[in-house]
């Protein structure tokens, strides 16, 4: 008896101990702790990264490990892509500054003559591919060329402006475009992940490795691809002959792809990475709240929205637009959504950029549920429907918004009805097809207004899925694409975010949340408000 | 969950078939499992080839991007052949398998082959060691509490074992993330996953979470399993037998009463291996290690029909000759099972 007594106990015990262990270990988990009203502020913070001059003389030596949020898919820039090595393997063409101007960068200079029509690039004499070959005005043309000849490549769009271009001599491209087109250095400059002309690859590679070269890539960048196991991690080397005299510091880059975001943020957290690419909101606020941790953060353009189908009841009606925007509580949904914390968006373009304006700002509709109801109420007595379909991914916070958006909707008289899709599915069906009235999308941050205020509010845009259309903006956004005056085209853009405020081309309610972050030993960190990292001047402090 | 198999025998031994009628007998069940494992395969990946096609979703709205235009769209279609009926891709490549040929992923252009040469050992090893690890804390602990059921060791295995199973495989990788990859903690590794030849001990270091966090259910379920067994066959006749020839109980315990005991717990562990080969979506994702798994999850999202295929063409070829081999293994163990065939 006593020994069964004792057993008995034991198993008490036991099970005790495994509980109370259990839940220690719960406690400690990141993404518990949740923001309290004093915990700081999300808001920008070293957003192209850190203050080069200031982080004192650069240590050579060392490799940096990245953790991303998803695998690399090829270093192919004629295919739809994400990769955060690519800017590694091959440079930029030119860069943006932190004003969001392109600049030259591994080109020399980028200069028009006649208002935008013939482009100029010079190119930086000796500069190498990690093969050994030059960097000429024939691997560039040979690069372009691939983006003209490939309809799909991402970079088509602006290969397709180009009537011929011309190696003037070794050391300059001349491009002749088919109308004045001021925005098309851009084109040299955007991210890799969406598609750029100024991603050159070594012609031999190009033909040793024919389709085979998004795994095996030759750049002139300040890495070179050592070894790459699928969905678990690529290996890069210094590249030796480097253009920029000293650089690269590091000896080698490690990218690991961590889906998990619990997984991710606990590698950067427990020293497994020392930098990691945040692809979400709770990743920034929590490595903001953690003094060990440097955080790169910018809101830029762009935001996360609902898209309103305009070709269809009820949304081709200002009114319901207008009601749904009003009818959203944004202190509530920061307080349920994002943790207390919520950079809000009020209109495409960034608060704090030169292209908002006072007006632009008033004309966005601020929340006012008795306004909202009564537009509704409007809306339904003239004979319109209230109950409306709201389609989205079934990703985890995607079906949590869905779920508030509808009690938000319920005190205004609007009947939402989420329904839910698979990333595939909902790319295909929902928007590509423009099958819905209401939608989700995740459309932020964005370094530059071009290409992408373009692609979402110009008449067949290729992310307008909502088909909104305003000839006025339209013109102001080609006209702005075409000139190369930049104090003109921000006023340009200025009265297109006017425009499309008053029109409410989409439902905006908060910024996109892409961050860097990285260990306070990671120096040197440049990079663009998207996913794009340059690493050439990235050095370790220990 | 007891074994239906293992009920144990007094008769006297039948007489062994000559060799060569036990050599053609074998070859003859082989034959049989190897026609068996082909209309297998031809209703797996035709099956497979026709579902992920009714999936809605397009394969190359995925490929072009979110930013394409329909153009775009549709160059892309043309180009991945997309736009053929589905018979004739599903006849293609069936004909491309027969001569070695498993086509190239959709989205990276990878060669299906070679990304399944990279994911198949990954996942090989993870099964392998995870399955070996669970029968190493399953059976000495089922032997052991069959002996002495109800006590100590039965009753504390019992709780926490199916403590640690019911808790969902998620769950008990995170907590072991806490606990040995945390910061203050951290002796292990939570991601980094080292190829084997590359370096086996980093390898083995990268994979001792996931594994652990593999075993635990299994091992949970496999002490069950062979407990009650066991104590089923200590009940039987020839071990009463035995005892009173004054055998100890190590002895009838591990060399009278295991071997007749462990048949479902082999079938059991045969069905685990082949379901592990597959890949472990969770514990993949979580440790971030390249198996299987993550191919083919990420396939179907991604729409990903030739990478997908192929993964459950071996898939499916792995579970077929994994069962095969514990047949086999049955004839080694039961002499019954040889008479019988």
């Amino acid at each position: 008896m006593r020994a069964i007594r004792a057993s008995r106990r034991m198993v008490t015990a036991l099970a005790t101990l495994l509980t109370a262990g259990l839940l220690a270990a719960c406690g400690a988990a990141p993404g518990i702790n949740g923001a309290g009203p004093g915990g700081p502020d999300i808001r920008t913070i070293h957003p192209y990264g850190g203050d080069l001059a200031a982080e004192g003389t650069p240590k050579s030596g060392g490799t940096l490990t990245m953790g991303t949020d998803r695998e690399a898919v090829s270093f192919d820039p004629t295919v739809q892509n994400t990769n955060q090595a690519a800017s590694a393997v091959y440079d930029s063409l030119l860069k943006f500054d932190d004003q969001g101007v392109p600049k030259p960068y591994l080109a020399s200079s980028m200069d028009t003559s006649d208002g935008g029509r013939t482009w100029r690039m010079g190119l930086r004499p000796g500069v190498v591919f990690s093969d050994g070959t030059p960097l000429d005005a024939a691997a560039v043309i040979t690069n372009v060329q691939r983006h003209i000849d490939k309809k799909s490549s991402p970079g088509n769009r602006y290969a397709a402006q180009i009537a011929s271009m011309r190696a003037v001599d070794p050391q300059t491209v001349e491009f002749m475009l088919k109308q004045p087109f001021g925005s098309f250095p851009s084109a040299f400059a955007l991210s890799f992940n969406i598609g750029n002309l100024g991603t050159i690859i070594s012609p031999a590679a190009l033909a040793r490795f024919g389709d085979q070269i998004g795994a095996n890539p030759v750049g002139a960048g300040p890495f070179v691809l050592k070894s790459w196991a699928r969905d678990s991690r690529m290996e890069l080397t210094r590249n030796p002959t480097y253009w920029q005299q000293g650089m690269p510091y590091l000896d080698g880059l490690e990218f690991r792809p961590l889906p998990d975001t619990e997984t991710r943020y606990a590698s950067i957290e427990n020293g497994d990475v020392d930098l990691i690419f945040g692809g979400y909101q709770t990743e920034l606020l929590r490595g903001l709240q953690n003094p060990n941790l440097t955080v790169y953060y910018g809101s830029g353009h762009g935001a996360e929205y609902v898209y309103f189908n305009q070709q269809k009841a009820p949304f081709d009606d200002h009114r319901m637009r207008e009601a749904v925007v009003r009818g959203i509580d944004l202190d509530a949904l920061a307080a349920t959504q994002f943790r207390g914390q919520m950079e809000r968006a009020g209109g495409y373009f960034g608060d704090d950029s030169k292209y908002q304006t006072p007006e632009a700002a008033a004309a966005w509709p601020a929340f006012d549920v008795a306004k909202a109801k009564a537009l509704v109420a409007e809306y339904v007595a003239a004979g319109g429907s209230a109950t409306i379909a709201y389609k989205t991914t079934n990703a985890p916070n995607r079906v949590a918004f869905a779920e508030f958006l509808q009690a938000q909707m319920a005190a205004i008289g609007i009947t939402l009805q989420p329904q839910f899709f698979d990333l595939a599915q909902y790319s295909s069906s929902v928007v590509q097809s423009r099958d819905f009235q209401m939608a989700g999308w995740v459309g932020g941050p964005v370094d530059t207004p071009y290409p992408a205020a373009q692609n979402l509010l110009r008449t067949g845009g290729n992310t307008n899925f909502g088909g909104y259309s305003n000839p006025e903006v339209d013109a102001l956004l080609d006209q702005a694409a075409a000139i190369t005056d930049e104090a003109e085209r921000t006023k340009l853009y200025q009265q297109v975010q006017l425009l499309t405020n008053q029109d409410i081309a989409v439902g905006y309610y908060s910024r996109g949340y892409l961050s860097t972050v990285a260990k306070p030993q990671v120096k040197g960190v440049v990079r663009y408000l998207t996913r794009d990292t340059f690493f050439a001047t990235t050095w370790l402090d220990r | 969950m007891t074994a239906t198999v293992a009920t144990a025998t007094t008769d006297p031994p039948a007489p062994r078939a000559p060799l060569g009628a036990r050599r053609r007998q074998l070859l003859r069940r082989i034959r049989k499992r190897l026609l068996h494992l082909v209309l297998v395969l031809l209703a797996v990946t035709f099956l497979a080839f026709v579902v992920v096609d009714l999936l809605p979703g397009d394969a190359a709205v995925v490929v072009a991007g979110d930013n394409a235009t329909p153009e775009q769209v549709q160059q892309v279609r043309e180009t991945l052949q997309l736009d053929r009926p589905l018979l004739v891709r599903y006849v293609d490549w069936l004909g491309g398998v027969a001569t070695g040929d498993l086509g190239s992923s959709f989205r990276t252009g990878q060669p299906v082959a070679a990304a399944l040469a990279e994911r198949i050992p990954v996942s090989f090893e993870i099964a392998i060691i995870a399955q070996i690890l669970a029968l190493l804390v399953a059976v000495p602990l089922a032997v052991y509490s069959a002996y002495r059921p109800g006590r100590l060791v039965d009753r504390a295995s019992m709780t926490i074992g199916f403590g640690a199973a019911a808790m969902p495989q998620f769950v008990f990788g995170m907590v072991l993330i806490v606990l040995f990859a945390g910061g203050v903690t951290s002796i292990l590794p939570a991601t980094g996953f080292t190829p084997f030849v590359e370096d086996p001990l980093r390898n083995l270091r990268s994979i001792i979470l996931p594994c652990l966090t593999l075993m635990i259910a299994e091992a949970a379920v496999y002490r069950q399993l062979l407990r009650s067994d066991m104590i089923s066959t200590l009940q039987e006749d020839f071990i009463l037998m035995a005892r009173s020839k004054g055998l100890g109980p190590r002895t009838i315990l591990l060399r009278h009463a295991l071997r007749p005991s462990s048949f479902s717990l082999i079938t059991l562990s045969g069905v685990n291996i082949g379901r592990l080969l597959g890949g472990t979506v969770i514990v993949e994702t979580l440790f971030a290690i390249p198996g299987l798994g993550q191919l083919i999850v990420q396939a179907v999202f991604n729409r990903d029909y030739m990478i997908l295929q192929g993964a459950l063409l071996f898939v499916a070829v792995a579970y077929v000759v994994i069962n095969m081999l514990i047949d086999l293994l049955y004839l080694a163990l039961d002499p019954r099972v040889r008479r019988d065939a």
